[in-house]
């Protein structure tokens, strides 16, 4: 099967998707993933823009209702949940691999 | 003050419009035909950015002007007809528009395919100009003369000819020669787009 375009995860997709499990608008959520990140990752406006139509693009974000009519908030679909699951185990693999647990035996 | 000038190339665009800002020049107004409108402004502490955006429609516009406003930049155009936004900010250590890899190089394919269109374009009015009816080649300028029997005229009715179809003469030799310029103009611009692309990735 051929790897969906946006997988694996970049960083940016990666912390978008795991920001929008709440509801957030365009500023909010980069504030939120300076925090998750420990000030490590700031995304600039067009990075977001862009990563923004893209997921929506493959529904695994949507837009939401919100008292603001002009900002848009968003929010990460069952799918887009879906993706991040089946990254988790592809990144605890590794992590496994990193501490040593299987694979690593012969070398 | 107005200056006019023509950018094939958005890099080189931004580049010209920061260095206007560095000698105190802030740009307020662009006009698609090249005449850009600045004001004087001795903050010099200023960016100014260019993104280039596929044709967004009236809501989508205004989805992408409010996203970069949130983050504090000014849209110069609100508007765009052929896909340029310019972006001013005042200098605060986070001025790109892009801080990963992947956007910088999706912005790239946009203008990849924007500008190859334009070069396709170019190209293919030269074609039909040669080949659908009988256009005098780019080099021939006494071709360029339609009026019959121009050439076997002479004195006074020779000259009165000769300056009455000039106009005309120039511009059907011109046409081709502007559309040979703007098909090696998009042409280059292109390559040098590729070559930035292959730099990041």
């Amino acid at each position: 099967m051929k790897k969906h375009k946006l997988l694996p995860l970049s960083e940016t997709m990666h912390y978008i998707l795991l920001a929008l499990r709440e509801p957030l608008h365009g500023y909010a959520i980069m504030q939120k993933i300076e925090d998750m990140s420990h000030g490590d990752v700031r995304l600039a406006a067009g990075t977001l823009y862009g990563a923004i139509e893209n997921l929506l693009k493959y529904d695994w974000i949507m837009p939401v209702e919100s008292d603001d009519p002009r900002r848009k908030v968003y929010k990460t679909t069952e799918a887009g949940l879906a993706i991040l699951l089946s990254e988790q185990q592809r990144l605890q693999h590794i992590l496994s691999l990193y501490e040593g647990d299987e694979g690593n035996e012969k070398i | 003050m107005k200056k006019f000038n023509i950018f094939f190339d958005i890099e080189k665009e931004e580049k010209w419009l920061n260095s206007m800002l560095q000698e105190g020049w802030e740009c307020n107004r662009i006009n698609p035909l090249g005449f850009y409108t600045f004001k004087k402004n001795s903050d010099t502490e200023k960016i100014i950015r260019l993104d280039f955006q596929k044709k967004l429609n009236k809501k989508a516009r205004e989805n992408y002007i409010l996203m970069h406003e949130e983050f504090g930049w000014h849209a110069i155009n609100p508007t765009s007809i052929n896909g340029t936004y310019y972006w001013l900010k005042p200098k605060d250590g986070h001025d790109e528009l892009f801080s990963d890899n992947h956007s910088h190089i999706a912005k790239y394919k946009r203008l990849m395919k924007s500008i190859g269109f334009s070069a396709m374009m170019s190209l293919a009015f030269l074609i039909i100009l040669y080949t659908s009816y009988d256009y005098p080649l780019f080099y021939d300028v006494k071709g360029a003369y339609l009026t019959p029997g121009l050439w076997d005229k002479e004195g006074t009715s020779f000259v009165f000819a000769f300056l009455f179809e000039t106009p005309f003469a120039l511009m059907r030799f011109l046409i081709p020669w502007l559309f040979i310029f703007m098909s090696l103009f998009y042409g280059l611009t292109y390559l040098r787009y590729r070559k930035a692309l292959q730099q990041l990735s």
